[in-house]
């Protein structure tokens, strides 16, 4: 009986103590490369957004000043500007929190900076996608294409409010990761 | 290093085998971090039907917004099931944040589904079966009758004949057919 127990007892400590960090070590691999793709996402979207804030300009030049559609513009103009500084900020935030993944102490701070990297740039995208919209609002006008600006501005204020819920669970996942270790 | 020892540090190695595998049931960050995604996905979506309304192609449009909408079902699904791992954290209830917990994943797979055009058909009559499913502990018995006028129907015709029999069912009941009547088996067969 004695001697079974410690077999068993063996075994279990081989496959537990083994077992684990590679369990850990794959996981934290995983995460990592998860936020990779989402930074690189998120890149490409703010840098989509850079050519087409040139393209807004060009295209707001195009409109006559009395247009009746200049207060909407003036909206698009706005939120564009609002988002197109939380992409660029959120991106650089994700890009800190990604290069504090490597060096954190254990795989759970590890992790943490990692979701914390994933989420902020999603806000980085989301933010980047609403400046795209909003331009092409502003295209829309100067292009005479007037048949789809209710779907953008109804879409562009759905995807705000979608873009507001990112930020909101950003700060909730930043508020949480920090009750965890201020506890 | 003897027999109880090596028992111990087998507990132990268990122990820590289970931690990593299973790290603490449910877990509100990332739940969070979720949601942000699925908003994320929401936010795609929309940018999907801006970029069709751009082009004018109206297949492309009603496509867009036919994604964007299984988009949104799956944001709700997921805030749903985040709300009621919140409750059931709060209930001390293990079993249910963890199916909670699972529902905000699926829900999240839902949403990256529906951005990529994978939405799933379903027809009317299982969307209110399932919407009528008994989960235990809710306001519906499993035994209370049908009333035909919520039951969607594959015709007309029988949508017809079932309302016009659960009309006359009805109105022959003590409630339907008004107190006088005095319910059901009470009533003359042939008034006299």
């Amino acid at each position: 009986m004695s001697r079974h127990s410690f077999i068993a007892g063996l075994i279990v400590a081989l496959l537990g103590i083994g077992v684990a960090p590679n369990v850990a070590k794959a996981q934290q691999e995983n995460s990592s490369s998860e936020v990779q793709v989402a930074i690189s996402a998120a890149e490409k979207a703010v840098q989509k957004a850079r050519a087409d804030i040139e393209k807004g300009k060009e295209m707001l030049a195009l409109i006559p000043e009395d247009s009746p559609l200049m207060p909407d513009i003036a909206e698009m103009v706005e939120a564009a500007a609002e988002n197109w500084k939380v992409a660029v900020d959120s991106l650089k935030g994700a890009k800190e929190s990604a290069g504090k993944i490597e060096s954190a102490g254990n795989p759970s701070l590890a992790g943490d900076y990692a979701l914390l990297a994933k989420v902020n740039a999603g806000v980085a995208l989301s933010g980047a996608k609403i400046v795209g919209m909003a331009v092409a609002y502003v295209e829309a006008v100067a292009t005479n294409k007037t048949e789809s600006l209710d779907i953008i501005r109804t879409a562009l204020r759905d995807a705000v409010a979608a873009s507001s819920q990112v930020q909101f669970n950003y700060d909730r996942v930043k508020k949480l990761i920090t009750e965890k270790y201020s506890k | 290093m003897n027999g109880n020892s090596i028992l111990k540090a087998g507990v132990l190695g268990m122990a820590s085998l289970l931690f990593a595998v299973h790290a603490s049931g449910a877990d509100k960050i990332a739940a969070s971090a979720i949601l942000a995604e699925l908003s994320t996905i929401s936010v795609e979506a929309q940018a999907n039907v801006v970029d069709a309304a751009a082009t004018g192609n109206l297949e492309a449009m009603a496509e867009a917004n036919r994604r964007a909408d299984a988009v949104d079902a799956a944001v709700a699904a997921g805030q749903a099931a985040s709300t009621a791992m919140d409750r059931a954290i709060e209930a001390n209830d293990q079993d249910a944040a963890d199916a909670a917990e699972d529902g905000v994943k699926d829900a999240l797979q839902m949403a990256k589904d529906g951005l990529n055009g994978i939405v799933p058909k379903v027809s009317a009559t299982k969307a209110w079966k399932a919407s009528k499913k008994n989960t235990g502990g809710g306001p519906a018995d499993p035994y209370d009758a049908p009333n035909m006028y919520d039951i969607p129907s594959k015709t007309k015709v029988q949508q017809g004949v079932a309302q016009k029999s659960w009309g006359t069912l009805w109105s022959s009941g003590a409630i339907g057919g008004g107190l006088e009547s005095g319910g059901f088996g009470d009533r003359e067969a042939t008034p006299e």
